[in-house]
């Protein structure tokens, strides 16, 4: 059996989603577009599934588009909410790479881009965040969860700051990691812009969804037959809409177990690895209960990454690529000492983890970091 | 129709070898096309394909283009030995603009009209067709080639398509790559390929030191060989064990050095496992530390086959021209750890002594070391 801790790259299928997916790829696989009687029955559950998410999530189903995904989703926050040809973009140093390449494209397009420090624990420092806002600043991204640290950031308070000082700001926030796995009320934040995705939370890959607040303008990259009011055209992936609907609803019902679960996860994780010394987690306050980030001195978090696996436990890193140049942006901007900043491993939980795993995983850590130690800084003659 | 002419390039030069060189290259081009249906003849210093699918042609010429011994291919025109015939597929191969010449060569002479007379006259035909062309006989962009043979039959063709020239895979005995992961191994394993070479590789491999991912790079980057040199194996050796060892008991700077022999010893039983003569290697003089000429004697002196380093005297950018000619850069430059990465001495020696490294070498119990790699070998065909 898979012990599997990397729930923020990606979730296992609930198997209530999974009817739904193959109930609409080989029974009511009719396109939603089309005219005939059946396919509008699938038309109807679309827009179910549309009012359903809204309901969850605070908002009107006029606000909710359906993508491909959190980075198209991204994508068409950061590109296509530009109304003028000049301004300056604030955006935080931690924003994922869907958004983060995104402004970097704009900024080969003539607008300033302005990057916004952040705090050792990877929140976004809200203040040298606000000081980049001016009126010349067209777009201000922060996203919700770090998917690096966990880092809950307080979007509500950094919208209406950047909302007083100017109002004109389009705000988005990426919810990849927040959606399902802390509170979340779109509204009661207020961005202008939030987005996520499915298969974050037991839903299928490829489905993600963007709110665009109602009078927001926001153009399409995406042209064809219209779909989504014509924002993102395409045959809807109506399975895994609908998916995704479900998906929402059963990780709201669960948020509350799942949340007291996970905050014992760490717990007991931390009683376990108090045996060893020199290790940190790197976001202990304002973080979500779902991420762990956890930095060891003297390893490599690939290398133990890869030492986990032959326990059958799957964890992730903190940086998507430790390798040579290529640093994690967010290592970078945490400013973590060099002898732990190769050592970042990152632990993601769903619901589908047992204590009982979580305390395997805590045994496995501590052998194969001592055991990793021993033979980095092994004897020598 | 149309059909595929096949000029091979170095063969005929081996005299009484030329049917053992031959038979390599025919073998190795119906290998490469086994996926089309068509017709294969031998004509004298020449292949010829007909009866294929033309919707396929692009992709067949792609083939043959780059398979080691074909010097070059044309697609021509088969017809009678007739004049309409011949003067019609002339001006179907003739361009509509620039310069240019007929060039015609009648390996049949009951045909009446002498060679010359028959270039003036078609070449007066095509410029009657494309007024816009000029007529140069010396220099031109294009020509129009007529190849009366004696079989009754006629080429016809505009262009004569450059190949990868080279020795036929299989004339050139067998080697074994050391593949790691990287830039240079497989430009090293294309080069010596295209000299006749057979190939098989071998990869060390430090789970869970580098990720199967680096594992799986390597096999990624075998079968863009595998286009070049048709078969490969890989064996992908543990060294987990020889690394910690070497990491354990000798002294860092020696790390890649002593590694690299370990390498060299295993890559040498490998050979004579399976009939192979050489050893390959991607190095390139003073590239890295363990390029040196010091390095290289160090890694040198436990080989007692030959090893052959085709980059040995190429510049970076030369290796990454041919690295992305063969279609491996993209996939080398892939971001993961290799066994040579992971342990890196902050300051390599980079002119180690011979006998300086044997005496830090002596710490650990070789043979043992390299039996037990021997008998941990995964070995993967690649097709």
């Amino acid at each position: 059996m898979i012990h599997y801790f990397d729930n923020c790259a990606t979730t296992r299928v609930d198997d209530d989603v999974l009817r739904i997916l193959n109930d609409y790829a080989v029974e009511k696989y009719y396109n939603p577009s089309a005219r005939s009687t059946f396919s509008m029955h699938v038309a109807n559950d679309l827009a179910v599934a549309r009012e359903n998410i809204a309901d969850k999530l605070g908002v009107s189903a006029g606000e909710i588009y359906f993508t491909s995904g959190g980075t198209e989703s991204d994508n068409i926050a950061v590109l296509g909410a530009l109304r003028s040809k000049r301004g300056n973009i604030v955006v935080s140093a931690i924003e994922h790479s869907a958004v983060f390449n995104a402004v970097k494209e704009l900024g080969s397009k003539g607008y300033e881009i302005r990057i916004a420090n952040t705090l050792t624990d990877g929140h976004i420092d809200v203040e040298d965040f606000l000081s980049k806002v001016d009126e010349y600043t067209v777009l201000a991204c922060f996203m919700h969860v770090s998917n690096e640290t966990g880092a809950v950031n307080d979007v509500k308070s950094i919208n209406a700051s950047v909302k007083s000082k100017n109002n004109k700001t389009v705000t988005f926030s990426d919810g990849v990691q927040a959606v399902g796995k802390i509170p979340v009320n779109i509204r009661y934040l207020g961005v202008d812009l939030y987005s996520f995705a499915s298969h974050k939370i037991h839903g299928s890959k490829g489905v993600g969804c963007l709110f665009v607040k109602n009078g927001v303008k926001i153009s399409s990259l995406v042209f064809g037959g219209g779909q989504e009011k014509g924002l993102r055209s395409g045959t809807e992936y109506v399975g895994g809409i609908i998916g995704l609907a479900k998906a929402v609803e059963l990780a709201q019902k669960r948020l509350e177990v799942n949340t007291a679960d996970f905050v014992n996860y760490k717990k007991v994780l931390r009683d376990c690895l108090a045996g060893i010394d020199g290790w940190r987690e790197n976001c202990k306050n304002d973080v979500s209960p779902a991420i762990m980030s956890l930095s060891f001195q003297n390893v490599k978090g690939e290398v133990l990454l890869h030492m986990l696996e032959n326990y059958d436990i799957i964890v992730g890193t903190g940086s998507a690529c430790s390798s040579k140049n290529k640093q994690s942006r967010l290592v970078k901007a945490i400013g973590l000492e060099s002898e732990f900043s190769e050592g970042v491993i990152r632990i993601s939980f769903s619901k589908y983890n047992t204590l009982d795993e979580v305390k395997l995983l805590g045994d496995k850590l501590i052998y194969c970091v001592n055991d990793l130690r021993k033979t980095m800084l092994g004897q020598k003659i | 129709m149309k059909v595929i002419i096949i000029r091979y390039s170095e063969i005929h030069l081996k005299g009484n070898n030329r049917d053992f060189f031959e038979s390599a290259l025919i073998s190795n081009l119906k290998n490469s096309l086994k996926k089309f249906k068509y017709e294969f003849a031998r004509s004298n210093a020449r292949y010829i394909i007909r009866n294929f699918d033309e919707t396929v042609l692009e992709e067949m010429i792609e083939v043959i283009k780059n398979v080691f011994g074909v010097h070059s291919l044309s697609v021509a025109e088969e017809v009678e030995t007739d004049y309409e015939k011949i003067s019609e597929a002339a001006i179907k191969s003739a361009p509509s603009s620039g310069t240019f010449k007929v060039s015609t060569n009648r390996a049949d002479k009951r045909f009446p009209i002498p060679s010359m007379t028959l270039s003036a006259e078609i070449g007066g035909k095509i410029l009657e067709k494309y007024p816009d062309l000029t007529v140069d006989l010396y220099n031109p962009n294009n020509t129009v080639f007529i190849d009366i043979r004696e079989n009754g039959k006629t080429f016809v063709y505009g262009e004569i398509i450059k190949a990868v020239n080279g020795m036929p895979v299989g004339t050139g005995g067998k080697g074994i790559i050391m593949l790691s992961g990287g830039i240079d191994s497989p430009v090293a394993a294309y080069m010596m390929a295209k000299r006749g070479m057979s190939l098989r590789a071998v990869h060390f491999h430090s789970f869970p030191y580098t990720s199967m991912q680096a594992k799986q790079k390597v096999l990624d980057l075998a079968k863009i060989i595998k286009k070049y040199a048709l078969r490969i194996t890989v064996d992908v050796v543990s060294f987990t064990e020889i690394q910690t060892a070497i990491h354990e008991k000798c002294p860092e700077e020696y790390m890649i050095t002593i590694m690299r022999r370990f390498m060299m010893r295993i890559a040498e039983r490998l050979a004579r496992q399976n009939g192979a003569g050489a050893v390959i290697t991607g190095e390139s003089l003073g590239q890295v530390a363990s390029q040196t000429l010091e390095s290289i004697t160090s890694t040198n002196s436990v080989a007692t086959i030959p090893v052959f380093r085709p980059l040995i005297g190429f510049d970076k950018d030369e290796i990454i021209d041919i690295s992305q000619k063969i279609g491996a850069f993209e996939i080398s430059i892939l971001p993961y750890e290799d066994c040579c990465t992971i342990f890196l001495p902050k300051r390599p020696v980079t002119k180690p002594r011979l006998s300086a490294v044997e005496k830090v070498e002596s710490a650990l119990n070789v043979e043992e070391l390299v039996q037990n790699a021997m008998s941990n070998i995964e070995s993967v065909t690649i097709d």
